[in-house]
């Protein structure tokens, strides 16, 4: 099998996770239902990452205990060829909704901030072939362009923070939390969407990451800075929008130089910011695709993972086009769905595999493996 | 070969397709805009508004006014999107609204509320930064742009810049942009302080001594102004809001006192009168508190100052040496004093200029709980005190002429 | 090949990631995944003994050389002592008075009566100090190609291949481009025996290995093959010559046709090996573990494998103090980011983020392209092109005509376009600092790729602003990210980040340079490696 999988080293891995919890996390969040109650998200993305980190090592425990080395091989094992087939459809159509989210953001934020008069088409068509090729060129590729990323984004994100510095105030973070208890724990839960298509594309791609130790390693580390990135993150941005006005902006992380006065080119630069995580975004994208076609790749045995690419970008496509001409609107209950319920779809098969390999007696013949 | 021909003609096909299919996305060359640097917004005669817009660089041969650096447009409309497309077919390029970073509305607008209908939709459409700044004029707009062109400089921006950061030093120029006033008013937590602008028609313009001269007569002639050359506008105070709405005007005194009570305030000269005669004092803002507390619905608090002051021109003749027994006190009392009628001025007209309303905020855990407290509502009852507490930082005596 | 077997072929999904992988190991063959296609070894030429009469190794020299037409090869008969001796050599491959003074003459005086044989002849006769028997005709055809001359005697079926090379040869001198301030001045030149005594003469260690082989042209060309025997990684050195051995074209002149047949990407812009003209240079990679090729008649060296750091390096780095070496390489790398992107960068901010430009640099644009007829994404395309123009014209004219050109072309030209309106003057200036930046990568194919990319930034930013430039930047970063040179990631040691902790962008501290380099997985590696180094690679 052509996996294009190749192999790359723990901080390309941790950078290509992060990137894409990071950028799912800050971008996707729906500003009405987040913000509206209150501002309480610099608390409930750090829970939810270390939600998703916590079925992340349960997974991998698991995995240690039975020998296994991929989630593929753990899927076959515990519910046979048909059953993993179905999981691996059910977390394509996941993986599919996830590339859809933050690509469709970045679609957007482009035609608000940029690009009046043009067509989602358009835009698309500069944006997906960046994602395709990253995910057609392989797991190598895509890890190795995040680390040369991951720094340039951290750089442009603090930047664009200190430029506004003298916009931060505390008193916009109140009423602190701003909703109640209950609120805060339905959030947390729904926002663990924004971290587990990325450890599920770790647990999938670990041959490519020398290992189930290393995956591990990478998995956890790069939760523990996504989290940490999404607080500070959130803090700042809740300091400088108060939550009115945080639940009436799409991107709120692309507006923070907006409040600066001055006429130097150098305030200016947030159009690059912009870009520079639109990039990130277009690399989520493609980690995302790529995981999806690489699970169902495995799953159904198919030679070449670049033909299954193709497809998935497609549908990702489609999707994001159908929001434009309008045909979405029909099917809004379907993102918000996704958006309240979409970890759903990878939580449930965690927790499923968990529980069947613990169940399942340790196939014969089979050796721990070293990493 | 035949393959290779196919081969050739594929790959040329599929490139073909892409790019038409993908298409420039509408670029425009830079020399093909009309780059609006400020937008003023004045009552209009026949219709709603009557807007002006000064653009920057090249000097258009229809334009209403022209300078070396600028040229004004306006027309009237019943709103700014139907005015733009009036000037549109004025122009020989297209107007672009990326680098506007100024917007002027004359004070009846502001009166009237009617500068929301401008920041709804607007700003995005037109891709206009929400640092933009919003000046109050009480002359026309129109007069306004006018008068700032009058000084003949390329870069209208750099001549706002300087304008205000001039004005941030001396403190008695309130300043506030498009991202403060929607805050504020989404927010209910604070009401904006803006610019206040006038216009000084005495002042000779460049233009008007050179059209004399040519004629042989005094540019000067009745005017009561000595001066020639050089902007005719100037900032002089703050016209503090009401939600959308304008309510009052401070003159650059007051503004003074509001920036200090709401801790805007950076450094500045202040004149303070004394039983010996009037001194002159330049402060800097080293520490500003708000404490509040609401008891049955009824917000209280007290704003702590703390200011070093050197003393630019004492007329007293020995305040270094009789400042802890007797000038400071006088000097706080005054600072109290003032303070207090700034705030009572404010709560008159329902202003939270002073920015009350992001203390009393951090008394809830709720943001149900905030929005039902209706904080402007309960502004009228609120009372508070002033602490002023001067430092004599440095002390330089410069004794007047008699 | 048919239309549709091509297309089928590029759509067929199912063949397995063949590339190489340098992986760790100690020893063998590369570890293959699935397979690899079977390669045909270089078809090495039969044995054919040599005969042991005179008469009929002529005749079978002669139809060889075709020596009816071809009348360079001189088949010398003379007697020394009782024995018929002939010597056959190519004229003006080998030194005449060498062959006179030290073969001919000695053997002449051997007395009439004595009865030698060749290994007498080898031992108290011929002054020669290098010296081989061999029975191999095919052999002795190939020695006398290179300038050896054979000694046949009768009745023997083996015979004499004695060093006599003596053909006219460029002396040493500076190498042309890449000129250094500090540090060595020699450079290669196409004498392969010269070069390889450069690097012998730097590299003066026992496990400096130089195996020579045939180039597998038709034409023979010697290639020689240098690394360091143990450090080098086994790996690495059998693919090296597996490549080689897949090489069949009809004629191998030089290195620069040589990477390209056994690059792993030859259709990629950017080169996977380094060219070198410095033997110092070409020690330095040598002593890293790196494997240097060196071609009979080329005065460049290959250098695998390499990353990108390695393009960016030039040969005085090392010869400079670190600040001042850090503020080169520094000052280069924002050479190359203003060579790739301001163009690209300054086309978006004027098509469609007009917003970013300070009203200066605006008003400055508006009026210097007033009478510009060109719209100006063209006309930064054209400035580019007719830098290109300037740029090969100066290469190609001799001399310090060519370094006229460039300053009179960049001059007049530039005066003389914006005089005319065909050109703005800001456009000019953003093309004239892409130029300068172009030139301060230290390899020339990476210079001329340089070229290449910059043109398709500006297409993408023509297309679509910062969007198209950023897109386009990120697929660039992707083809980086993914180009391997010889199984070593074209970044690294930027990612993967390796264990030596040599910087990526900035020159570090001297000791780092002469450590073995870690990507390259070498043996006897002086750096010490943590116990889980396979975990955390």
């Amino acid at each position: 099998m052509n996996l294009r999988e190749g192999r790359m080293g723990m901080l390309e891995g941790i950078s290509l996770a992060a990137i894409s919890m990071c950028i799912t996390s800050l971008f996707t969040l729906d500003p009405e239902s987040t913000y509206s109650g209150g501002n309480a998200t610099y608390i409930t993305l750090p829970l939810a990452a270390f939600i998703a980190l916590l079925l992340f090592c349960l997974i991998t425990e698991v995995m240690k205990r039975n020998g296994y080395d991929n989630f593929s091989d753990m899927l076959d094992n515990c519910f046979g060829a048909l059953g993993s087939n179905i999981v691996s459809i059910i977390l394509l159509i996941g993986f599919s909704f996830s590339a859809y989210a933050p690509l469709m953001r970045f679609v957007q934020i482009m035609h608000g901030l940029f690009f009046a008069g043009v067509s989602y088409r358009q835009i698309l068509l500069f944006m997906l072939p960046a994602s395709v090729v990253l995910a057609w060129l392989g797991f190598e590729a895509l890890g190795r362009t995040a680390k040369c990323y991951s720094v340039v984004i951290l750089v442009v994100t603090a930047v664009s923070f200190i430029v506004s510095w003298n916009e931060i105030d505390s008193y916009r973070l109140y009423p602190l939390v701003g909703c109640s208890a209950e609120r805060v724990v339905t959030m947390t839960i729904s926002q663990t969407v924004s971290f587990l298509p990325a450890l599920m594309g770790l647990l999938i791609s670990s041959s490519g990451l020398n290992g189930r130790k290393t995956m591990r390693y990478v998995g956890v580390r790069s939760a523990v800075i996504s989290a940490l990135i999404c607080f500070v993150v959130q803090l700042l941005l809740g300091m400088i929008y108060s939550y009115s006005d945080l639940s009436n902006l799409i991107a709120p992380l692309c507006r923070i130089n907006h409040l600066r006065f001055g006429d130097t080119s150098y305030l200016r630069l947030d159009k690059l910011a912009q870009m520079i995580w639109m990039n990130g975004g277009v690399i989520t994208g493609a980690f995302y695709i790529y995981s999806g076609a690489s699970l169902f790749a495995r799953s159904f045995k198919i030679s070449d993972i670049r033909p299954v690419t193709a497809p998935i970008t497609l549908l990702v496509t489609a999707m994001i086009l159908m929001e434009f001409d309008g045909i979405f609107t029909k099917y809004e209950w379907l993102v918000d769905t996704w958006n309240n319920l979409g970890f759903v779809v990878f939580a449930v098969p965690i927790l499923a595999v968990s529980l069947a390999a613990l169940l399942k007696k340790r196939p014969k013949g089979k050796e721990k493996s070293i990493a | 070969m035949r393959s290779k021909l196919r081969l050739t003609f594929a790959n040329i096909l599929a490139a073909a397709s892409l790019l038409v299919f993908s298409s420039c996305l509408n670029p425009v060359s830079l020399d093909n805009y009309a780059y609006v640097a400020t937008i003023g917004v004045d009552p209009g005669k026949e219709y709603k508004y009557d807007i002006t817009l000064e653009l920057q660089g090249e000097n258009f041969s229809n334009a209403d006014e022209i300078s070396s650096g600028a040229s004004i447009l306006s027309d009237e409309g019943d709103t700014l999107f139907e005015v733009i497309n009036k000037l549109y077919q004025r122009l020989p390029t297209e107007l672009n609204f990326s680098r506007t970073n100024v917007f002027v509305f004359n004070k009846e607008i502001a009166e009237s509320g009617a500068i929301e209908e401008f920041f709804t939709l607007s700003l995005d459409k037109l891709r206009i930064r929400s640092s933009s700044m919003v000046v109050i004029s009480d002359c026309s707009a129109r007069e306004f742009l006018g008068g700032r062109m009058a000084n003949n400089d390329q870069n209208i921006n750099r001549v706002h810049e300087n304008i205000y950061r001039d004005a941030l030093i001396s403190g008695n120029v309130a300043v506030d942009s498009v991202a403060s006033l929607y805050e504020a008013c989404s927010g209910g937590r604070f009401d904006v302080g803006l610019s206040y602008c006038f216009f000084d028609s005495e002042i000779i313009t460049d233009a008007k001594q050179r059209d004399e001269a040519s004629q042989g007569n005094n540019p000067i002639g009745d005017s009561k102004s000595e001066r020639i050359g050089g902007m005719q506008i100037y900032v002089g105070g703050a016209a503090i809001f009401d939600g959308w709405k304008m309510v009052g005007t401070f003159d650059f005194v007051d503004t003074q006192y509001l920036s200090l009570a709401s801790g805007e305030f950076r450094t500045g000269s202040i004149a303070v009168p004394l039983d010996e005669g009037k001194t002159v004092v330049f402060a800097e803002l080293d520490e500003h508190k708000i404490s509040v507390d609401i008891k049955d619905d009824k917000v209280t608090g007290e704003i702590s100052i703390t200011l070093s002051i050197s003393l630019e021109q004492d007329t007293t003749g020995n305040m270094g040496a009789q400042w802890d027994g007797k000038y400071k006190d006088e000097m706080e009392k005054f600072f109290e004093t003032e303070l207090k009628r700034v705030f009572s001025r404010c709560r008159d007209v329902n202003s939270d200029a002073i920015g009350i309303g992001k203390e009393v905020s951090k008394k809830f855990t709720s943001a149900a709980e905030w929005e039902a407290f209706d904080w402007k509502n309960k502004y009228q009852d609120c009372e508070l005190t002033f602490d002023v507490e001067l430092i004599l930082s440095d002390y330089y005596i410069a004794v007047t002429r008699e | 090949m048919s239309f549709w077997k091509h297309i089928k072929d590029k759509v067929a999904f199912d063949q397995p990631d063949m590339r190489f992988e340098l992986l760790e190991r100690e020893s063998g063959e590369p570890r293959h995944l699935f397979g690899w296609e079977d390669v045909p070894a270089q078809q090495e030429e039969a044995y054919d003994p040599c005969p042991d009469t005179l008469a009929e190794v002529k005749d079978k020299l002669g139809k060889t050389f075709r020596t009816d037409i071809n009348k360079d090869v001189i088949f010398k008969r003379f007697t020394a002592g009782a024995e018929k001796i002939m010597l056959v050599y190519m004229n003006g491959m080998a030194d005449a008075d060498l062959i006179s003074d030290f073969i001919i003459k000695p053997l002449l005086k051997i007395d009439e009566t004595e009865d030698v044989g060749l290994n007498d002849l080898r031992e108290h006769y011929v002054e020669i100090s290098e010296d081989e028997t061999s029975d191999d005709l095919t052999k002795i055809k190939q020695a006398i190609m290179d300038g050896m001359t054979i000694l046949f005697m009768e009745g023997e079926n083996q015979a004499l291949i004695l060093e006599t090379r003596g053909y006219e040869k460029r002396s040493v001198s500076s190498a042309e481009n890449e000129k250094v301030v500090r540090g060595p001045k020699e450079g290669f030149v196409e004498s392969i025996r010269t070069n390889i005594t450069l690097v012998r003469r730097i590299i003066k260690s026992n496990d400096l290995v130089v195996e020579r082989r045939s180039s597998g042209g038709d034409n023979n060309t010697q290639i020689a093959i240098l690394y360091r025997d143990g450090v080098t990684n086994r790996s690495l050195i059998e693919e090296v010559k597996r490549r080689l051995a897949k090489i069949n074209i009809r004629s191998m002149f030089s290195t620069g046709v040589l990477e390209q047949l056994i690059e792993d990407c030859p259709s990629s812009p950017l080169p996977q090996t380094l060219a070198t003209e410095r033997p110092d240079r070409t020690a330095n990679y040598i002593m890293r573990g790196s494997v240097a090729l060196i071609a009979d008649g080329s005065p460049f060296a290959i250098i695998v494998p390499i990353t990108l750091a390695s393009l960016m390096s030039s040969p005085e780095d090392v010869y400079l103090r670190k600040p001042l070496g850090d503020v080169i390489r520094i000052v280069r790398y924002i050479g190359v980011l203003l060579s790739l992107l301001l163009p690209g960068y300054f086309i978006a901010l004027a098509l469609y983020h007009q917003g970013l430009l300070s009203n200066e640099v605006l008003n400055t644009v508006i009026q210097s392209r007033q009478m510009v007829f060109l719209p100006i994404a063209a006309e930064m395309v054209m400035l580019l092109l007719v830098f290109q123009l300037i740029r090969e014209a100066g290469m190609r004219v001799p001399g310090s005509i060519g370094q006229a050109i460039g300053i009179i072309g960049g001059l007049i030209l530039g005066q003389a376009a914006v005089a005319a309106n065909l050109a703005s003057s800001v456009i000019l200036i953003v093309v004239a600092i892409s130029g300068l930046g172009n030139f301060c990568i230290p390899d020339h194919s990476s210079q001329i790729a340089a070229s290449y990319f910059r043109i398709a930034f500006v297409i993408a930013a023509w297309l679509a602003g910062l969007l198209g430039l950023t897109c386009a930047f990120v697929i660039f970063i992707a083809y980086l990210a993914n180009l391997k040179s010889f199984g070593v990631p074209f970044l690294a040691p930027y990612a993967p980040k390796t264990y030596n902790k040599r910087p990526f962008i900035l020159r570090g501290r001297i000791g780092m340079h002469h450590r073995a380099e870690d990507y390259m997985n070498t043996h006897s590696d002086t750096l010490k490696k943590k116990k889980d180094y396979s975990a955390k690679a």
